[in-house]
């Protein structure tokens, strides 16, 4: 009759089980869950090693099982090997198969899983278990330098547990480099691998040539084949009309006319945008600047008492600035809302191409909503305002009175 | 003489060994780890708990061995085969391993993939906590299913297995296992409450209560800066205003010229919410030709006047949006679209525009590049001008050119 059924997977927790019945002869059959159709229904939580045994005994857990398993060994001297003669060698048993069972399986499925893409990599989280389990093998050095095996004074399943779950380890992420390291570990590997106990499970395992390691995914490069469009070449009507003079063409701006300054006004945006405003860039600004070139004007918004929350007041230079667009070549400026909410107003101060501010503005359909006022560089008050505008540290003087800067816009 | 000492503390495998010691009424010293630490680093380099050091230097890791060892010591044959099973029977001494183990390992460690992180003593990963979350579902299924039709896990009576599985689920009641969850499983409640009543733990839950809600996940601190009230300042308006003459000197902004046309019966808004909104020609195109009034609003054909010197498409694109940038003052008043036809170094651009009123200057001129495109006006009785429109807004057909098909490769909406 038979003792009942072994159903495995290819986790190293079989491998004691599994040696068992082959070496003792148990007439217990192995069957691969993969191929079993009442597994499922059997052991709900479908973890491996799972035993089916006489008049419904179910037992899971590895421990559990190859306690079960090593008691039906019928050679008294055997079991008394195997499982420990007395409570000390017992404990000792115990001690090491479940140190190995949690600690040194758990501390290597771990990077091993990461590395073989199936969770997460973590790179500090691997890094610790690679660090535990060093600590582990420092604890079977200290016991195998001075002794063969783990808990007694020949194979117990204390060693054949943890032989199983270090072979997980070092069949793939502990590498020759690791195995030197570690030469009393290795050496009882070694030999517990070798006993005719665990030769069947242990057939297959070979120690790795090369530690398995983290490779980072490969990213896709989106190689879109570029289509080499050939240059058609431009058809351009030769034959033009005889009054080809009439469609001029596109207008110019009017400030385009008073061709190239030497102030570059680019440079002066750049400088404005990346360097400390006060200390930095206004002294460049002012040693720069060439007044017969451009003029600065003092922009005011028309109807203040109209204005609510700042918000919508800076929105209001926004939209301007958006309409200004096609002059931003030949202007740089700020416009800045003072005050505060209900009680709000703009202001601000204009760099313009030329001596006229009105070719610059009029681009935007609402420009008559601002007054202009030529500032004058070479007086100190004009010359603080136009500081004041572009650095926004100070606040506003309106009759007399300091109105905070609250928000504002650069036009560049 | 003393058989050995116990290092235990407050960490939840430490229970079961230190209830043994007392109700055993063992020899054994009961130690905390940091009450000789150094004593303790040294005999155990992992430093984990429980751990025991026997006579004649024996030392024990490992709370299954050491429970197992500790209930050995004891003189009470009676306690030691209901705790660890029967001499004689091999079937219960299985089974307590196996439920000892199972709670050891899988339970236990799911305490730090689920409790950990809701405390915030972990980083907190939803799908990681959620999949531990039903990995310990799994197991109270198995927990339940036998404690439905026995009252212990392995024998009939408490046995190791009872104590040390009990005393790891200590945690998820004290932290996940709620009033309602509780009273979805009363198998597993009954027999909580039944071990933990026993001689072996009561005094190690002293302090213990159920959770009334289980955790939930640590709330990232969304800091609301509390919007300082701004008190509604009166308006201070200048009662005393200037002289008339001024008055009328400084007049209001100026209002666009299409705002004096007064309100259209047909709403510019609706016509752009339907574009934007519906398929162009089997819903949106038929919608506005039902809708449109010709005597409100005119038809034009917006044409580039230099398109030789165009190059990229891209580009050709750009300038078109840079126009349309610029036209924003009268957007209130228009809509339509320019679309770049052709490929790389030979396209053009087109596009049909719709204004208000009747002729298109007082809309385009508020752009200063207006002036770069040729503005011809459209005939909406007319099924060839009317097709022009709907290509054009459709983008779904090939613009015609000198008779010859060009396709549409980009263009802008202005609306």
């Amino acid at each position: 009759m038979s003792q009942g059924t072994l159903y495995i997977n290819r986790s190293p927790r079989n491998y004691a089980s599994e040696a068992l019945i082959s070496y003792f002869k148990l007439d217990v059959k192995i069957v691969d869950l993969e191929q079993s159709s009442e597994f499922a229904s059997l052991f709900p939580l479908k973890q491996a090693p799972a035993f089916l045994g006489p008049k419904g005994l179910k037992l899971t857990e590895a421990l559990a099982i190859q306690f079960y398993l090593a008691n039906q060994v019928a050679d008294e001297k055997e079991r008394a090997r195997l499982l420990g003669s007395d409570v000390i060698e017992k404990s000792q048993i115990l001690r090491w198969a479940s140190l190995a069972n949690s600690d040194v399986m758990s501390n290597i499925a771990r990077p091993f899983l990461s590395f073989k893409g199936l969770i997460p990599y973590n790179k500090k989280d691997v890094d610790a278990c690679f660090v535990k389990i060093d600590n582990l093998a420092a604890v079977f050095d200290a016991r195998l330098r001075d002794y063969t095996f783990v808990a007694t004074e020949n194979i117990s399943l204390g060693d054949l547990h943890a032989a199983g779950s270090w072979a997980f380890g070092l069949a793939t992420i502990l590498g020759p480099e690791w195995r030197a390291k570690h030469p009393h570990l290795m050496r009882w590997f070694n030999t517990v691998a070798a006993s005719p106990i665990v030769k069947t499970p242990f057939a297959e395992v070979k120690l790795a040539e090369k530690a398995l390691t983290y490779t980072p995914p490969k990213k896709q490069k989106a190689e879109k084949p570029k289509a080499e469009k050939s240059k058609a070449e431009k058809k351009k009507d030769e034959a033009k009309p005889a009054d080809d003079a009439a469609p001029a063409k596109k207008p110019k701006h009017p400030l385009e006319a008073l061709g190239k300054s030497t102030f570059v006004l680019d440079d002066w945006k750049r400088k404005y945008s990346n360097d400390d405003t006060r200390p930095v860039a206004l002294p460049w600004f002012w040693e720069h600047y060439n007044p017969e070139e451009y003029s600065i004007w003092k922009v005011g918004y028309k109807y203040n008492d109209e204005l609510t929350l700042t918000f919508m007041s800076n929105n209001l230079v926004g939209g301007f600035f958006n309409r200004l667009s096609a002059s931003t070549k030949y202007m740089f400026g700020c416009l800045v809302v003072y005050g505060e909410n209900n009680n709000n107003g703009i202001v601000g101060a204009v760099m313009v191409r030329g001596q006229d501010f009105a070719p610059a503005f009029d681009v935007a359909p609402d420009w008559e909503s601002y007054e202009y006022t030529k500032l004058d560089p070479t007086k100190e008050e004009d010359k603080e305002f136009v500081n004041n505008m572009w650095a926004w540290d100070k606040p506003v003087v309106v009759n007399g009175e300091d109105k905070e800067i609250v928000d504002g816009k650069v036009l560049k | 003489m003393s058989q050995g000492t116990l290092y235990a503390n407050f960490r939840i495998r430490t229970w079961v060994p230190r209830g043994l010691v007392k109700a055993l009424k063992l020899d054994v010293k009961v130690v905390t780890p940091d009450a000789a630490a150094e004593q303790f680093a040294r005999d155990f380099p992992l430093k984990k708990v429980p751990a025991f050091v026997g006579p004649k230097g024996y030392k024990l890791t490992e709370a299954m061995a050491i429970n197992y060892y500790l209930v050995k010591l004891s003189q009470d044959d009676k306690m030691k085969t209901q705790l660890l099973g029967a001499d004689d029977d091999l079937n219960a001494q299985a089974q307590i391993i196996r439920w000892q183990s199972l709670a050891n390992s899988d339970l236990c460690i799911q305490i730090a993939n689920t409790i950990v992180p809701l405390k915030g003593g972990a980083p907190y990963n939803k799908k990681s906590v959620d999949s531990a979350m039903d990995a310990v579902d799994k197991i109270v299924d198995i927990f339940e299913n036998r404690l439905k039709n026995y009252t212990y896990l392995a024998t009939e009576n408490i046995s190791l297995a009872d104590l040390v599985a009990a005393s790891i689920f200590t945690r998820y009641f004290e932290s996940l296992f709620g009033t309602e969850w509780r009273a979805q499983h009363p198998a597993i409640v009954r027999w909580f409450n039944t071990v933990r009543a026993s001689p072996f733990l009561k005094d190690e839950y002293k302090d213990f209560k159920f959770a009334d809600k289980p955790l939930s996940p640590p709330q990232k601190k969304k800091e609301k800066k509390a919007p300082a009230a701004a008190p509604a300042a009166s308006k201070k308006k200048e009662e005393a205003k200037p002289a008339a003459t001024e008055t009328e000197t400084s007049s209001k902004k100026p209002k666009h010229p299409l705002e004096l046309l007064g309100k259209s019966t047909f709403v510019l808004d609706d016509w752009k919410r339907k574009y934007s909104n519906e398929d162009t020609r089997p819903v949106a195109l038929p919608w506005f030709w039902e809708h449109y009034n010709p005597e409100e609003y005119s038809l034009w054909k917006v044409t580039y006047k230099y398109n030789d010197e165009l190059t990229l498409t891209f580009m050709s694109n750009n300038l078109v949006g840079g126009f349309f940038n610029r036209l924003s003052a009268s957007t209130k008043y228009m809509f339509g679209c320019l679309v770049v036809y052709g490929e790389n170094n030979n396209n053009g651009i087109v596009g049909a525009v719709m204004v208000r009123g009747q002729d298109y200057v007082p809309a385009f001129d508020v752009a200063p590049d207006w002036e770069s495109y040729d503005y011809a006006k459209l005939d909406p009785t007319n099924d060839d001008d009317k097709e022009f429109i709907n290509n054009m807004w459709a983008w779904d057909k090939p613009v015609s050119v000198n008779g010859e098909p060009k396709e549409i490769v980009d263009g802008k909406v202005l609306k």
